[in-house]
């Protein structure tokens, strides 16, 4: 239910609209002249709407209902158009030099890893034929010795790193893996004694006055 | 993306790029490093003078800069040091592998016969001399080697003219006249023969030399055999024949006469090799290869 104020404030809207009906207005007329505060409302409302009426009406910006329309939330596509525009919808490229360069950065270091890798399978696959070993046994016969090693040239010379194993029946063994190539050696017996392998594919002069034995490995 | 996450994307992947790219020579020096470090360390450590270390390391210091590989210098010096030797033989034997690499001539074997020297306990001046003289042998094997290419016989890619160098530079260290090295050259550009070959019969000259024949003998014989059309194969399998015949006690006058009537009759050496072996010393197969040498000190092969 309204009250006094409210139904006033519906009547000033009527008549301020022009749809009051002529008792109506003679009736609002009164209770104006008669209440200070409804005046004061009511001359308010009038001179609000006056003002509106009288002030300069502007022109709306170009693309001003676009731009309206544009920030209004959109509508959301279904589901499928959602994914068929993803899919399918041409899209224009937005880009700045510091993109393009982080851009061709990336391109340039895929290239160079492609390009490594590939360079990489011919370094592995030239390696890998000259990489192949053969495993080489070499045996001599010391029973009397307690330590017996080899040097050559494929270990610098260095004549405790590949020890022989002894066998029970005086014969001292190891098996060495060795690239193809050829290979001057000596064994060491007990640390002092540089022995010549007496059973050799061949030998050389190891420029001191002694005979190196040779190896040749081939694959 | 804002402005700084950009800019920090295109650093780390510059960063990243040049780690990658540095990455293989990072690990090269490494190794290098390590080796000298090694040196260093066994140099301060030991008993020398201070001029005395100073010295060495100026001199590894020259050697590594003229190329000479980190982990033979270290070799040479802890070597060295550890046999007694004084610190001018060590600076000695750096001066002359470094003079050597200096003169763009291959160091492996001047490198070599030095570590080998000191290994087996030879003195300190007979391993300078040494290796003086073969340094000297490589610088006038060079040419040698050149004038063999340019008179028609066939280069190979692959360091084989450096192979050929030393070749010809042990050759000449065995007194092996030079003019019996270049009739070498010419009967294997006669066979249209490349630089492997003329390697190979150098080197069967200088071992068949070292284990007896005389110069004529040998630079005969294999002259022959190129002259035939022997391959390095069979030139290896006549040094085996020679060894496996000596062997046996026979004069090395009926081995030169033995080999040179089976090329007379047109045998191959390294197919007669094939029929006559008896499982002497020749390698087989990956991992199948085997080597005599029971009899050093007794015994037979297994």
């Amino acid at each position: 239910m309204k009250n006094t104020k409210e139904l006033n404030r519906d009547l000033i809207h009527k008549i301020l609209d022009g749809d009051a009906a002529p008792d109506e207005q003679l009736k609002m007329i009164a209770q104006v002249q008669a209440d200070a505060d409804l005046k004061k409302e009511f001359d308010d409302i009038a001179g609000a709407l006056h003002s509106l009426e009288t002030s300069e009406r502007m022109p709306a910006p170009p693309f001003f209902t676009a731009e309206v329309m544009r920030r209004l939330p959109p509508k959301k596509a279904p589901i499928g158009r959602r994914v068929w525009n993803f899919l399918f919808k041409g899209r224009a490229l937005k880009w700045n030099m510091a993109t393009a360069f982080a851009a061709t950065v990336i391109l340039a270091l895929i290239f160079t890893q492609v390009v490594r890798t590939r360079n990489a399978h011919v370094e592995i696959a030239a390696v890998s034929q000259q990489e192949q070993v053969v495993t080489v046994t070499m045996n001599l016969h010391a029973p009397e010795a307690h330590h017996v090693s080899v040097a050559g040239t494929f270990n610098k010379w260095k004549a405790d790193a590949n020890v022989l194993t002894k066998q029970e029946n005086g014969i001292w063994t190891i098996s060495i893996p060795l690239k193809p190539g050829e290979y001057n050696y000596m064994f060491v017996v007990d640390g002092k004694a540089w022995i010549t392998d007496p059973n050799a594919e061949t030998y050389s002069d190891d420029g001191f006055g002694n005979k190196n034995a040779v190896v040749r490995v081939k694959i | 993306m804002t402005k700084g996450f950009l800019k920090i994307s295109i650093a780390l992947l510059m960063t990243a790029a040049a780690a990658l790219m540095a990455a293989p020579y990072a690990s090269a020096g490494e190794a290098g490093s390590k080796h000298l470090e090694e040196a260093r360390v066994t140099v301060q450590r030991s008993s020398l003078s201070k001029e005395a270390k100073a010295g060495i390391l100026a001199k590894a210091d020259r050697a590594m800069a003229a190329g000479i590989p980190a982990e033979d210098v270290s070799v040479i010096i802890t070597r060295g040091l550890s046999n007694g030797v004084e610190s001018r033989h060590i600076e000695g034997f750096l001066e002359i592998a470094t003079r050597t690499k200096e003169q763009n001539l291959p160091i492996r074997l001047v490198l070599d016969r030095t570590e080998q020297g000191l290994a087996k306990g030879v003195p300190a001046d007979k391993i300078s001399g040494v290796t003086q003289r073969l340094s000297e042998h490589l610088a006038a094997a060079r040419p040698m080697v050149e004038k063999v290419e340019n008179r028609g016989v066939q280069s190979t890619h692959g360091g084989r003219s450096d192979d050929a160098v030393e070749t010809v530079a042990r050759a000449l260290e065995k007194s092996i006249p030079a003019d019996a090295i270049m009739r070498t050259g010419e009967k294997v550009r006669d066979q249209k023969g490349s630089i492997v070959l003329f390697n190979r019969a150098v080197d069967t000259i200088t071992t068949f030399v070292g284990n007896g024949m005389t110069t004529d003998q040998a630079a005969k014989m294999v002259h022959t055999a190129v002259g035939k059309g022997y391959s390095e194969h069979d030139l290896e399998a006549m040094e085996r024949y020679m060894v496996n015949e000596r062997r046996q006690n026979r004069s090395m006058d009926d081995v030169v006469s033995g080999m040179n009537s089976r090329m007379e009759r047109g045998e191959m050496m390294h197919d007669m090799q094939m029929q006559d072996r008896t499982g002497g010393g020749s390698m087989g197969g990956p991992n199948s290869g085997s080597m005599g040498g029971m009899g050093g000190m007794g015994g037979g092969r297994r």
